[in-house]
């Protein structure tokens, strides 16, 4: 994604092919659109991990000890709630899109991702460690028995999943994978964080307080409901309303075309000039990944251009688009815009 | 063109409170039917290994075998002399 957004931004030094004003309008449209700061999103993720926190250390013997015990919690729980900080910070819910820009959410995604596989792990090795010493017995009868308890198996099984996303995101196997493949398995991420959520419940610092339970569990169902609502439905229904098709694929210099798009009622985006799309280009070899691309002239009524630049095998074929072909599009997103160079964010 | 912008902004926000309705409920159900004990406290699994004589005895601690539970409760084994279990007999 990195890679294809920095072509998206490169783009906007090659001359447009049509520069029309931007629509009055879209200026108008935009000025309602409700954003969430990063700083207001970092402390309200900051304010989440600390009532974590404080429900670990409710449920802790006293005096509180830094013990196994008390990390194989502290771990767990936190692991818990940053998964669904995850989850939220990639549901690409335009508030928070257009608040903080997706190239920082990519970067806090990167960071925050690779800090739950730690905890996770920290997790794993100590309440094994306390479950095996309470146990007295080997560490594979313990194991084996350890596996009988409710939501443990499945925490298991989704915990090796999302270890297996982490081995293929990371960058020295990455690479050598396409985007499309790539993707495919990081969608199991979903299933593993729906299989480790039972255990969570069952959890010793959960049990027994309901209206704690219920939170939890609303935290975890309120962030598949933005990845669902944002993720996938959200460009069913723009495919529907603007019904973007491919109108032209203009050549530009070796290796880099202008596509201009057309639709309908494409002022309802609210779009703005700096801001980009994931586009997918229903055609039988491009169909299976969507890719940012800024917008590369200001946005109409009736349509929207981009630059594409060859650099990898996914922008290479968007190089043969044909006229016609329609898109799914999600977005506006990014807050690379004059509105926001006026008014920037605190960090 | 505004009525059809209405219509569609209304679409979306109806589709935002249906989806967010049914993550509510689910949210609600999912925390309601969660275990008020949990099987992995400190002292669930103290009890689990406790009650077990051997590593082949040891049982989650969801069925140690409890006086007050009829499923789980030790079977009272008859003595030799045929006489009850709580010693007050026919005298």
């Amino acid at each position: 994604m990195v890679t294809s957004m920095g072509m998206a931004m490169g783009s906007n030094s090659f001359t447009p092919t049509t520069l029309r004003p931007e629509a009055p309008h879209h200026r108008r449209l935009r000025q309602n659109s409700g954003t969430l700061r990063p700083a207001a999103l970092l402390a309200l993720i900051v304010a989440g991990a600390l009532a974590a926190l404080l429900l670990v250390m409710r449920a802790a013997p006293r005096p509180l000890q830094l013990d196994v015990p008390l990390i194989a919690h502290t771990m767990g729980m936190l692991a818990g709630y940053g998964v669904t900080i995850m989850l939220v910070l990639m549901s690409r819910a335009p508030a928070i899109e257009r608040g903080v820009g997706a190239d920082r959410l990519a970067r806090w995604h990167a960071v925050g991702g690779r800090a739950i596989f730690s905890l996770i792990a920290a997790h794993a090795v100590a309440a094994t460690q306390v479950w095996v010493q309470a146990s007295q017995r080997s560490i594979l009868v313990a194991l084996l028995r350890l596996m009988g308890l409710p939501g443990l198996l499945t925490a298991t099984i989704g915990t090796l999943l999302l270890f297996g996303v982490g081995i293929v995101s990371a960058r020295a196997v990455r690479h050598k994978l396409s985007y499309e493949r790539w993707h495919a398995v990081y969608l199991a991420t979903y299933v593993a964080v729906a299989l480790a959520f039972s255990h969570q419940l069952a959890g010793p610092d959960l049990a027994g307080l309901r209206a704690v339970q219920i939170g939890w569990s609303l935290l975890y169902t309120y962030a598949f409901f933005l990845a669902l609502r944002y993720r996938l439905l959200a460009p069913v229904q723009q495919a529907f309303r603007h019904r973007l098709r491919v109108d032209q694929v203009i050549p530009e210099a070796d290796g880099v075309v202008s596509v201009v798009i057309r639709g309908r009622y494409l002022h309802e985006l609210e779009a703005e000039s700096g801001q980009f799309f994931r586009w997918r280009f229903l055609a039988a070899r491009t169909w299976m990944s969507a890719h940012p691309f800024s917008l590369s002239a200001p946005p109409q009524d009736d349509s929207l251009q981009i630059t594409v630049k060859a650099l990898g095998e996914g922008s290479r074929r968007l190089q043969a688009l044909r006229p016609g072909t329609p898109i799914l599009a999600e977005g506006p997103y990014g807050a690379m815009t004059a509105l926001a160079a006026r008014n920037p964010p605190c960090c | 063109m505004n009525i059809q912008h209405r219509v569609m902004g209304w679409t979306k926000r109806a589709m935002s409170i249906g989806l967010l309705a049914a993550a509510t409920v689910l949210g609600v159900q999912f925390g309601m039917s969660a275990p008020a004990v949990s099987p992995v406290s400190p002292a669930a699994i103290a009890a689990t290994f406790a009650t077990a004589p051997d590593s082949s005895a040891a049982v989650p601690n969801s069925s140690v075998a409890a006086p007050d539970n009829p499923v789980t409760a030790p079977v009272p084994r008859p003595r030799p002399g045929g006489g009850h279990e709580h010693g007050h007999g026919h005298g």
